[in-house]
């Protein structure tokens, strides 16, 4: 083997990410040396900016728009690799999700663009995001447990210091303490887990993990690798939001900056399933693990959907409330992750499928709504529901989206999320399991839930009259990152065949995803 | 008992009694020097483990850095500065059955898990660590160099009072 | 194994005891006669006098983080310099680099954005 195998243009859409990225961090150094001190510094300050903010945007968002082309060459199929010693997996399914990930990125910049919070000459916030991504792409696409953990630190350190960005805001300063502490103790608990698995079976790879189980290790009692995959389970619930790792997630959601949160909402949580189903399909595929992981799984994703929707209906803050149907739409998504692991082959042409599909309707719809609330709060107004009364007199255009994302979170046809939710539905009740037919139930009545408090803003937004019926003003970058997501949510649900044929043809050409063990006995 | 049997035992006792002084002592600056000594009895189990470059490392990192991190912190928030603390927080009887179910849990997978013991003799293991690190471990160790930046921007944002 | 690290062992053993015999051994032999100049603190140059509860300055933190995150940089480096000389000659000098450089851009940027400048 020669001491040095690398094919580099396989990551190269890290490597242009990593350059811009830094770059853009150069472009906000040097602006904010150019404009100098004193006066001059604050004639910089409010939405448009100074150079170095219009510089770092324009770079942050080039990087991340081209990693995204270089990209695409890898959806294709018969491009899966396992490289760099095992470390990294290029398959239709990282390369899917990166797609994604880099477009929700890119919605959330030119959101951040129409922010009304004055950025205080700190353009750092975009150059942040992009690294961000680039901590995604390598989570998307690691397949070993020393890049694994750091590219989920490295998402995590960002990620505190976008949330607590407004630093002079009480609020947004203790939210991202909160989500630090809290997020240190997850990542602990994970490291915790991953050494135990390398002890017990001697590799960091997934692969090896997952051959090791299935050979070396096959005696290993099913108790002891559960509690080991449970401490790993710590790590990544804290970044899908999972009971009972979700207590930051209300306080995170509401402190930071609003973009910021749409962000955590729907990057940061796909890049954790994208993990999750990585680390769960390659290293643990043999049934009579999978079956245990996966009935965690799935009791887990019916406390989660189910305290999700139970707390929102009680949230007078729209920021809240959106953060706790967040927890509930990662409990549907797991309802995916349950019956892949109980269902096995029975299910497969649905259940990755379904969650991929979840994943990027769910992005849509949600940056969609968080794009709303700041367009309502912009220019001192509120985030409070009470405060979206009678919006259709004051913003009528507003109010119709708002109402297409909102019927598209439950899942009503036909919108996005309708497909979405019926997909996952079928992984649920084709795995010929009690189990999962009961988590199609919860599924099901779960969505009757959230109808309650969904309908009860867009009720609100109808038929009150506003307290105040001045007109609202949009800008121009939250109108195109609105539109986006709109016609986005409406073209899926109405026309969605080509996305799902995507997401199909993308799993079923992953083959590091089902493995030449999957879901076959240890045999023993 | 053997030696190395005795020196295990002496730093066990050393890392556990120094532990139980970080959370019990009534005065902050003395829990962060208990820590100290904390730190400096794993560095002593990584030598005995051989693992001679994370000894180094948790000396230089852990008790040259991280300690004088803590020690700052408590010196920049002024109710705590000097003055005793009750050592223990309300919640404590809920956090120490969590964390002691959290014990019981280790204890039983370290007794009852087959673990995978290598059988080939130890190496020099800072060669071996820098060869990995250049090969199979490129990755993270770039990488690594740009979580460290990512850190240092977020450190210099969020700490830096930029009014003036 | 642990032969290598008997003489650490006798090192610590002695550094002790010498301070334990010192102490003692002054407070045996010592002459002791307590004015208000000898009973007060020492420290050299400063007046040590005043609340020790006051507060310091958040400059002190920022500093420390760099000063751990350049610590960090220091030890990943340390087995690449030992082994640097034996084998992978310009592949690692290259990686080292590109590791040195990326950081290279955080201490620009600290050092741009005035964090370790002190007023």
């Amino acid at each position: 083997m020669p001491l040095i195998d690398i094919q580099w243009s396989w990551i190269a859409p890290e490597l242009v990410l990593a350059g811009f990225a830094l770059a853009a961090l150069l472009a906000a150094v040097i602006g904010a040396a150019a404009r100098g001190r004193g006066a001059s510094a604050k004639a910089a300050m409010g939405p448009e900016g100074g150079p170095g903010l219009r510089l770092a945007a324009a770079l942050s968002m080039a990087g991340v728009a081209l990693s995204a082309i270089l990209t695409l060459p890898q959806l294709a199929a018969g491009s899966e690799r396992l490289h760099f010693w095992g470390g990294m997996a290029h398959d239709p399914f990282s390369a899917f999700l990166k797609v994604m990930v880099a477009l929700s990125v890119l919605v959330v910049m030119v959101m951040l663009g129409g922010y009304w919070r004055a950025l205080h000459n700190r353009p750092e916030i975009y150059a942040l995001l992009a690294l961000a991504t680039l901590a995604i792409y390598f989570m998307a696409s690691a397949a070993e447990l020393v890049l694994l953990a750091l590219a989920i630190e490295f998402l995590s350190l960002t990620s505190y210091v976008l949330v607590g960005y407004l630093k002079h805001e009480p609020r947004s300063a203790e939210a991202g303490l909160k989500y630090f502490l809290f997020g240190a103790l997850c990542s602990a608990v994970m490291l915790y887990g991953m050494s135990l698995l390398y002890g017990l079976t001697g590799s960091t790879t997934l692969q090896g993990i997952g051959a090791a189980i299935s050979g070396p290790a096959a005696g290993t009692r099913p108790e002891i690798l559960l509690a080991a995959i449970l401490l790993v389970l710590a790590g990544l619930g804290f970044k899908i939001a999972m009971v009972p790792f979700h207590q930051w997630v209300p306080d995170a959601y509401e402190g930071a900056p609003t973009p910021i949160t749409a962000f955590l909402s729907v990057a940061s949580k796909a890049a954790g399933f994208a993990v999750a189903i990585r680390f769960f399909a390659m290293a643990f595929p043999v049934e009579e693990i999978a079956h245990h992981w996966a009935t965690i799984v799935a009791i887990l994703a019916m406390l989660t959907m189910t305290w999700g929707n139970t707390v929102a209906i009680w949230q007078t803050n729209m920021k809240r409330m959106l953060a706790y149907s967040s927890i509930a739409q990662a409990g549907y998504v797991m309802v995916g992750l349950a019956a892949l692991g109980i269902g096995g082959r029975a299910v497969e042409a649905y259940a990755i499928p379904g969650i991929l599909l979840y994943l990027a309707v769910y992005l849509f719809m949600n940056l969609g709504a968080f794009a709303v609330v700041i367009a309502v709060a912009n220019r001192g107004g509120t985030e409070e529901i009470p405060g979206y009364a009678g919006l259709h007199h004051r913003a009528p255009w507003l109010a119709a989206v708002l109402t297409l994302f909102l019927l598209s979170l439950i899942g009503i046809p036909p919108t996005a999320g309708f497909v979405g939710k019926v997909w996952l539905f079928l992984a649920a009740i084709r795995g010929n399991s009690v189990l999962l037919a009961v988590l199609a139930v919860v599924l099901f009545i779960n969505s009757v839930i959230s109808a309650y408090y969904y309908l009860g803003v867009v009720r609100r937004m109808y038929l009150e009259a506003p307290e105040d019926s001045t007109p609202l003003s949009t800008n121009r970058p939250l109108v195109g990152a609105l539109a986006v997501c709109a016609i986005a949510t409406l073209v899926i649900g109405l026309y969605g065949q080509p996305l799902f044929a995507l997401a199909q043809e993308t799993a079923a050409t992953s083959t590091l995803l089902h493995g030449v063990t999957l879901w076959q006995s240890a045999g023993r | 008992m053997s030696a190395h049997q005795l020196a295990f035992l002496v730093l066990g006792v050393l890392i556990l009694v120094s532990a139980l002084m970080v959370v019990t002592v009534r005065n902050l600056v003395h829990a962060a020097l208990f820590l100290i000594l904390c730190f400096a009895g794993v560095a002593g189990l990584y030598v005995l483990l051989q693992a001679e470059f994370l000894a180094v490392a948790q000396v230089l990192i852990y008790i040259g850095a991280i300690t004088v991190l803590i020690l700052f912190g408590i010196m920049l928030t002024r109710k705590i500065t000097g003055g005793a603390q009750p050592p223990l927080a309300s919640h404590w009887k809920a956090a120490g059955a969590g964390a002691g179910a959290f014990l019981l849990l280790l204890l039983y997978v370290a007794m009852t898990g087959q673990w995978q013991v290598s059988d080939q003799p130890p190496m020099d293991s800072t060669t071996t660590l820098g060869l990995a690190l250049v090969t199979r471990y490129v990755l993270p160790f770039e990488l690594a160099s740009v979580v460290l930046l990512a850190a240092l921007v977020g450190a210099v944002l969020l700490a830096r009072d930029e009014t003036r | 194994m642990l032969k290598e690290y008997f003489p650490i062992l006798l090192m610590l053993v002695l550094a002790i005891g010498f301070g334990v015999t010192m102490i003692f051994l002054s407070s045996l032999a010592g002459r002791k006669t307590a004015t208000a100049t000898k009973t007060a603190p020492y420290e050299c140059g400063s007046l040590p006098v005043g609340s020790a509860r006051l507060r310091f300055d958040v400059k002190f933190y920022v500093v420390a983080i760099l000063f751990i995150l350049f610590d960090v940089e220091a030890v990943l480096l340390w087995p690449w310099a030992v082994l640097q000389a034996q084998q992978l000659k310009l592949t690692g000098l290259v990686e080292a680099a590109v590791f040195v450089g990326i950081l290279l851009l955080g201490y620009l940027y600290a050092l741009r954005k005035g964090a370790l400048e002190w007023e």
